[in-house]
């Protein structure tokens, strides 16, 4: 079981590398111990396609008052589903008094493409799949980054993240948007796009005025759309960002940033991208 | 393998050696005058027929030749959404795919969803080609030698006259009328003027060279004539 969701998350080229990674004897196919594949699952669980929030511990916030209140939890995914499992459980908490990591996870049905038996149709199955979320905060730059599973399409999820973090905050009578605020990370995104990290290959934007929509895509895989006219006037916030995809070369992902501070890793990013375009984006900032 | 040789492999295995000039022309008059703000350009099958007249199957094969030999021009897979193939669902570099019947797309462009496709369901792709555009168009410019060549091949052949008549007349970017009316004078020039080597070396500059040239070539002839009728704006600018 810990197998099926471990692959589900990460491209066989990353999950396979992770017995020697975690210094574990046996390959990933001759692994059976359920320490260790928990041990691989928690990574896969922190990594692969997400959408990703930043936030900003504020001027005025003690953080003292969260870090007093965290009871630490040794990581326990809730795997198999069990019917009414509940909204959201936290499956792990760490803290050494300075930065904390919660996780937490919880079902959602999604409808998932089935093949047949004999391979020639596909039909689509409602299905309970597991959805992780992951609070890491660091104090050396206050800031902390939500990563979340893909729980629906685009802005509209954002709702569905507040929700999920007053469920884990309510637990430590906290009221987490006293603490935190969320952090526009449209501009690092374009800086990135100057120093040619980033290509947009689809730029989606509404003028508010008309009310049109312009949505301009690349075909060419190595194109960028930086020097279109939807582009520049998105930029310039003369049209509204709807989405805008990307291709960050270097670590050979695609993301699409919603708005102003909503991104989406598409790809099945490993602990190398994912790091890597976080740091970038903090970087940046 | 440098360009100009892998074209001349290709003219000679498809027997169009007589073409070679001209798709030398087009390629470089082609890749030249996209945009300079991009690394990476794309290449149409459909340009290229345009201007050298030599179909857009045997475009297609010839940048699927120029792709296998050179590092200089890539084949991409435009994949289509499995949900409606009238939609793009995202495109992949030919030498990013590892696996030809296993080749996985997350995030669909049209529906959001993650596919999974083979080369051998062509239904579901359309193969395009891209050039590294600096290194394309210093591998393919003209050096005194190859105009000497060019212009003896030209010189034999009316249709390749009217073809390089076309690409140079596209550089002048006029409006549909005056480019007919240029092109006219551009073939009455092509035949006789001596400065129509400058003209074909900065084939692969910017409009202010080809416009310049192209007054010295007028002004090489005794009486200005309907190209100069038609340019007399631009070159007032050049």
């Amino acid at each position: 079981m810990y197998k099926l969701e471990i692959e589900r998350r990460l491209n066989k080229t990353d999950y396979t590398r992770l017995p020697r990674l975690l210094g574990f004897q046996n390959t990933y196919d001759n692994t059976n111990s359920t320490d260790e594949l928990k041990n691989m699952l928690e990574i896969a669980d922190i990594n692969g396609s997400k959408y990703i929030e930043l936030y900003q511990l504020k001027t005025t916030a003690d953080i003292s008052r969260i870090l007093q209140n965290l009871v630490s939890i040794t990581y326990q995914p809730n795997i198999p589903y069990i019917e009414n499992q509940g909204d959201l459980s936290i499956i792990k908490v760490s803290s050494n008094g300075l930065n904390f990591e919660i996780l937490a996870d919880f079902y959602m049905v999604e409808e998932v493409w089935h093949k047949s038996e004999d391979g020639r149709a596909q039909t689509l199955i409602p299905r309970h799949l597991r959805k992780v979320l992951h609070l890491r905060y660091n104090h050396v730059n206050r800031k902390l980054i939500l990563t979340i599973d893909p729980i629906g399409d685009g802005v509209k999820i954002a709702e569905d993240i507040r929700r999920y973090i007053n469920i884990i905050f309510q637990t430590y009578n906290i009221n987490f948007y006293e603490f935190f605020e969320i952090v526009d990370i449209d501009n690092a995104i374009y800086t990135m796009i100057d120093n040619h990290l980033l290509r947009p290959k689809r730029v989606k934007s509404k003028d508010d005025n008309s009310n049109r929509i312009y949505d301009t895509l690349a075909q060419n895989p190595n194109d960028s759309l930086s020097d279109e006219a939807i582009f520049t006037d998105t930029r310039s916030n003369t049209l509204n960002l709807d989405r805008m995809r990307l291709k960050h070369d270097n670590f050979n992902i695609n993301v699409e940033l919603f708005g102003n501070d909503l991104l989406k890793i598409w790809s099945r990013a490993n602990w190398e991208q994912s790091d890597g375009i976080k740091e970038n984006i903090i970087e940046f900032l | 393998m440098g360009l100009k040789k892998i074209l001349l492999n290709f003219c000679e295995i498809h027997e169009i050696k007589d073409l070679s000039c001209i798709l030398h022309f087009t390629l470089l008059n082609y890749v030249a005058n996209l945009s300079k703000k991009q690394p990476n350009v794309n290449l149409s099958p459909k340009v290229i027929d345009g201007f050298s007249g030599i179909g857009e199957e045997k475009a297609f094969q010839l940048l699927t030749y120029l792709s296998e030999h050179s590092d200089l021009i890539q084949k991409y897979y435009v994949f289509k959404c499995t949900d409606d193939i009238d939609e793009i669902s995202e495109s992949l570099n030919a030498e990013d795919i590892d696996d030809d019947t296993n080749i996985q797309i997350y995030g669909c462009l049209k529906c959001n969803q993650n596919h999974v496709y083979s080369l051998s369901e062509t239904q579901f792709y359309e193969i395009g080609f891209n050039a590294k555009r600096e290194e394309v168009i210093n591998q393919l410019n003209f050096n005194s030698a190859d105009i000497f060549k060019e212009m003896i091949v030209l010189n034999t052949n009316e249709e390749h006259i009217d073809r390089l008549a076309n690409i140079l007349t596209s550089k002048l970017k006029l409006s549909a009328p005056d480019q007919e009316q240029a092109k006219q004078g551009m073939i009455k020039y092509l035949h006789s003027v001596k400065s129509f080597s400058s003209v074909i070396a900065s084939i692969s500059g910017d409009l202010a060279d080809t416009t310049g040239n192209i007054k010295k070539m007028a002004e090489d002839v005794t009486g200005f004539s309907t190209i100069y009728e038609s340019i007399k704006g631009l070159l007032g600018n050049s």
